[in-house]
């Protein structure tokens, strides 16, 4: 894998650019661009925590879905049937997600390229498979009736869309600070180096399982916490969020932003669905128009729009 | 009862089997995952019924439908894998999966969006007595495919001079091409040749299965898991696989419909676990 971008300039303009927009359209945009900036936001979640174990551990996985379905499962179970408030279940599945990626991660990690794909991808299929038959978590017909945080008390009410968005969207800063400050962090250079050489770095005394793990549990944490603002946003859960192709689209989207500038991964996200949802409007042969833009993506334009807009900060200077 | 469920089994395996084949070689051959293929197989079913619903002779399909499909293969290859050959793995599945997407709506587009079915031939439409149970001919006739499939293959990978240069490029393409093997030219053949084994797949399922979008969805992660738990890149490894798979996925269906699924996701991950490189190592 390639070096990784390091241009914190870069990722913080584009991520107030972005951020700027999606305030804008939130306040005098209608009831649907308020739902749809949520669901973008919280896509933007699930695309980062692919991003970072994609470009800081080397590690793709076509499996993630599964924490987004941990994410959404645990919370609908924890609030609807121990009744614990829908803040601290997300709270909760982060927890959750994160405790289950670490035994996971702890015993995929060593596998690479394209093994690492195929396990990830094997085991999202197989938790996809005992969604789908499982009484308890309602099957094929999923479960319904979640409900959103209540900040009555202080005066907000999350059911209008244009509060539930920002919530969303404070979630999503939230992540973005602690994936800039890791990556900046010991954690982060040692992913790199691992990354780089993971040889080495054993020679040396590193642990790198241990950092891998470590890595792909907290991506799994947050992948969690997108589930469940997903859930929330909606209010019923389809066991179809858990199928493979959700994680392909997250894939999709960070090779469209650019990998491993987290900023990157919020671009892509907003740009891909966005593209999705207005071409499925005009034609009906839109994933027609999607797979050939998907190749291209991929074999003409390296680093997706985050290197575009590299070369445009350069040209500028 | 046993007998039917072992029969009904050994020909999903074959199924498998023509599909996993395809996708072994060309990972082996090139280090790349082609999410593409349950596609291909899609497309294979979708030209046999084509013809066969042009000609009315679902020979006619049998024989051409593989063919067709091995021309788009090598399309393919010509225009795309040979491009992203060395390219990084994440790249390499994400263009696959921009195929599948493609395949998708082409068909779609070009046969619509509802399910249709193929006739058994009238020759094969009746069952036939096995001890006392009636089992249907046609699903015997799959199966003997998939062995003559398997058995040609044998031949032409043992113990002919194209098989001993197939084999080389596998095992180590750089030393191959010192001996003057033309590796390139080696894996346009063999990728057509996979791809037309999935049409194969597709054509001889029709009959039983129907024809219909997502089709290829079920049976992709199945062809990843016989590829993975064989071993990729090996051939021994994609018949094992299959038959383990196919029979594991048949019985449990039957004895314990509710893990059925969960159970082949099992055996793949304590492969991984146990085996790392699969079954059958080259």
């Amino acid at each position: 894998m390639r070096a990784v971008n390091y241009n914190p300039k870069l990722r913080l303009q584009l991520l107030l650019i972005l951020l700027s927009i999606s305030i804008i359209a939130n306040i005098f945009g209608s009831y649907f661009t308020r739902f749809f900036i949520a669901e973008i936001t919280i896509l933007s979640i699930f695309a980062i925590s692919l991003d970072f174990i994609a470009s800081r551990g080397g590690m793709v996985s076509l499996g993630h879905a599964m924490f987004l379905g941990i994410g959404a499962y645990s919370t609908a179970i924890l609030s609807i049937n121990y009744g614990i408030s829908p803040l601290s279940s997300t709270l909760s599945t982060f927890i959750i997600g994160a405790i289950i990626g670490l035994i996971i991660g702890y015993f995929i990690v060593f596998l690479d390229g394209i093994f690492f794909i195929m396990v990830t991808l094997a085991l999202g299929e197989m938790f996809n498979a005992w969604v789908f038959t499982s009484d308890f978590l309602g099957g094929s017909d999923g479960i319904s009736g979640i409900i959103r945080p209540d900040f009555s008390q202080i005066g907000i009410d999350m059911n209008n869309p244009l509060t539930f968005s920002f919530y969303v969207i404070l979630w999503l800063l939230g992540i973005y600070f602690l994936l800039t400050k890791i990556t900046d962090a010991p954690l982060g250079r040692n992913l790199d180096a691992i990354r780089q050489n993971s040889h080495r770095i054993s020679a040396i005394g590193g642990y790198t399982k241990a950092y891998k793990a470590i890595a792909f549990s907290l991506s799994a944490g947050i992948a969690s916490i997108a589930g469940s603002l997903y859930v929330q946003l909606n209010g019923f859960i389809s066991p179809e969020l858990t199928h493979w192709t959700v994680s392909g689209e997250g894939l999709i989207m960070i090779i469209v932003g650019g990998i491993g500038s987290i900023s990157g991964a919020i671009l892509g996200a907003t740009v891909v669905h966005i593209i999705q949802h207005e071409l499925s409007n005009i034609i009906n042969w839109w994933m027609l128009v999607i797979g050939f833009g998907f190749i291209f993506i991929v074999l003409f334009m390296q680093d997706g729009l985050w290197g575009l807009l590299e070369r445009i900060q350069k040209k500028l200077k | 009862m046993i007998l039917i469920q072992f029969l009904n089994a050994l020909q999903f395996s074959m199924t498998l089997f023509l599909l996993a084949v395809g996708l072994t070689i060309i990972f082996g051959l090139m280090k790349i995952v082609n999410l593409a293929h349950g596609s291909l197989y899609m497309i294979g079913a979708y030209i046999g019924l084509s013809i066969f619903n042009y000609t009315e002779s679902f020979w006619l399909a049998l024989i051409f439908s593989p063919i067709f499909t091995a021309l788009i293969g090598a399309f393919l290859y010509t225009f795309l894998f040979r491009h992203i050959q060395n390219a990084d793995p994440m790249k390499q599945v994400l263009l696959t999966f921009g195929l599948i997407y493609i395949g998708l709506d082409s068909v779609r587009l070009l046969w619509g969006t509802m399910s249709h079915s193929i006739s058994t031939p009238s020759i094969l439409s009746n069952p036939v007595l096995l001890i006392d149970e009636p089992y249907p001919a046609y699903r015997l006739f799959v199966i003997t495919v998939g062995l003559l499939v398997l058995f040609s293959l044998y031949v032409i990978l043992e113990k002919t001079k194209i098989g001993a240069k197939v084999r080389a490029s596998v095992d180590d393409p750089e030393t191959a091409q010192l001996l003057q093997i033309n590796t390139d030219k080696i894996l346009f053949y063999t990728f057509a040749l996979g791809c037309g084994l999935a049409g194969l797949a597709g054509i001889t399922v029709a009959p039983i299965l129907g024809v219909e979008p997502g089709m290829d969805m079920e049976v992709l992660v199945l062809t990843l898991i016989v590829v993975v738990v064989g071993g990729p890149g090996s051939l021994k490894g994609a018949l094992i696989g299959s038959l383990l798979i196919g029979f594991v996925d048949s019985f449990g269906k039957v004895y314990i419909p509710q893990l059925a699924q969960i159970i082949i996701y099992a055996v793949m991950a304590l492969t991984l676990l146990f085996k790392p490189d699969g079954l059958y190592k080259r």
